[in-house]
């Protein structure tokens, strides 16, 4: 009987270190592309944080590692952990990190200068060639700081290269938006209204370019047509540019049509129905 | 105690550990805010402590007319009670309950290099205060159920002046 439980006792040890051991290769010995690819699919648990670390530590030329460990922090907003991390990402790999870490200083800190240095630094590593940083042109981002930065002129010339690099058809319709939206600025109204007008053209549901129209229709006079495109905004906001990461500079709300109704004397009651029942 | 025993007890000890840490490496978050009873008002009560959304999921919490409501309700009034030197990002992170009820804030502050600033303790409170004034937030929902939910709001500041809120 003893023999047996001694037996038992042996086989049970085995498997429990044989389970450690298991557990030890998963994080510290498998190959590197597959721990990093489970770490990301764990994004924002400490598992996934963890793991980042020892990648980072047994590869600290791990570009890749450094930068996926980052976005987590990013989005939950803490941004000196996550930008740390990604400013060693850059400096390992500038081609390759630079455009994401402009769109990130541009759409997450609002910080328009250091994001207009990333892009115009990856631009000039990358000659002949238009980057597209996390999917979106980057004289779109560019024309988007200029934006920010309230430099309206300089946005509508970078905007309008963008517009090249794409061409007009494939471009995103946000840019026409923008362009109208800078001519407003800038007291361009026909120059505004033939912008909004683009958009449109492209997409009639841009409630984005009604809106526009109606605010330029209202100044100079006309609210007739200030009514209809502002009615217009209205029934396409399903459509509305929004993110679930971050406010867009550009980005409308119910709460302004309503707004806008009211000064246009119009019923208002169904924009605050509506409110309610939108995600913002 | 025997050679085995010794080994089994080891064994199940670095088993059991390992576990443990597994465990707790999967079941816990980046940002995520526990109760902390030197800070959290103990009458703010989530409907499920196990199971708060980030923000940016697609039952994540929102105000209504977003952050650029948030702005026009709360910046003059902070404007004027703000403690800051110089220019960063002040990012305010909180639970908004199933009932619409804002609680647990916890608060990061970067200068401009992004660089970790140290948080005033005053100022928390008068973020928190103004905050907790807005009235207006849509908890996170999918289909009749309402969630809690994480919320984020970062407040530019250039030259010791609030500049943006987003």
């Amino acid at each position: 009987m003893r023999k047996f439980f001694n037996v038992l006792k042996i086989i049970l040890t085995v498997i429990l270190f044989a389970y450690s051991l298991c557990f030890l290769l998963f994080i510290f010995v498998m190959p590197k592309e597959r721990r990093f690819d489970f770490a990301g699919h764990m994004q924002g648990t400490y598992l996934s944080q963890s793991m980042f670390d020892v990648l980072t530590w047994q590869h600290p030329t791990y570009a890749k590692a450094y930068f996926e460990q980052s976005v987590a922090l990013n989005k939950r907003g803490e941004y000196a952990k996550g930008f740390r991390l990604l400013d060693r990402a850059v400096e390992l790999d500038p081609k390759m990190h630079l455009g994401y870490r402009g769109y990130m200083k541009l759409r997450f800190l609002r910080d328009y200068d250091a994001a207009l240095a990333d892009l115009d630094r990856l631009d000039s590593l990358t000659p002949n060639h238009t980057d597209a940083p996390w999917g979106e042109d980057i004289d779109f981002l560019r024309g988007e700081a200029w934006f920010g930065k309230e430099n309206y002129r300089k946005a509508i010339r970078v905007f309008n290269r963008s517009l090249e690099n794409q061409g007009e058809d494939w471009a995103d319709i946000q840019t026409f938006v923008y362009l109208g939206m800078a001519e407003h600025e800038l007291g361009n109204y026909e120059r505004a209204i033939s912008e909004f007008q683009r958009a449109l053209k492209y997409s009639a549901s841009t409630p984005e370019a009604h809106l526009g129209l109606a605010q330029v229709y209202r100044e100079i006079g006309n609210p007739g047509l200030a009514r209809e495109h502002i009615l217009e905004a209205e029934k396409s906001m399903a459509y509305k540019r929004e993110d679930s990461y971050n406010e867009y500079l550009n980005e409308i709300y119910y709460i302004d049509i309503a707004a806008m109704k009211k000064d246009l004397d119009l019923e208002t009651a169904s924009t605050t129905t509506a409110d309610e029942h939108s995600r913002s | 105690m025997t050679k085995t025993n010794l080994f089994l007890l080891l064994s199940f000890l670095l088993a059991a550990s390992l576990t443990g840490w597994f465990y707790y490496q999967v079941d816990h978050e980046v940002g995520e805010i526990n109760f902390d009873g030197s800070l959290d008002d103990p009458a703010f009560e989530l409907c499920d402590e196990d199971r708060v959304q980030q923000d940016y999921s697609p039952v994540g919490a929102n105000y209504r007319g977003g952050k650029k409501a948030i702005e026009k309700e709360i910046l003059d009034r902070l404007q004027e009670k703000l403690l800051f030197e110089g220019s960063g990002i002040i990012t305010l992170r909180f639970v908004v309950n199933c009932n619409g009820e804002t609680g647990r804030f916890r608060i990061w502050t970067i200068d401009g290099k992004i660089q970790e600033k140290e948080s005033i303790q005053e100022q928390i409170h008068i973020f928190k205060a103004s905050v907790a004034q807005l009235k207006h937030w849509e908890p996170g929902s999918w289909k009749e159920k309402k969630f809690d939910s994480y919320y984020q709001v970062n407040f530019k500041i250039k030259n010791g002046k609030i500049t943006d809120i987003f």
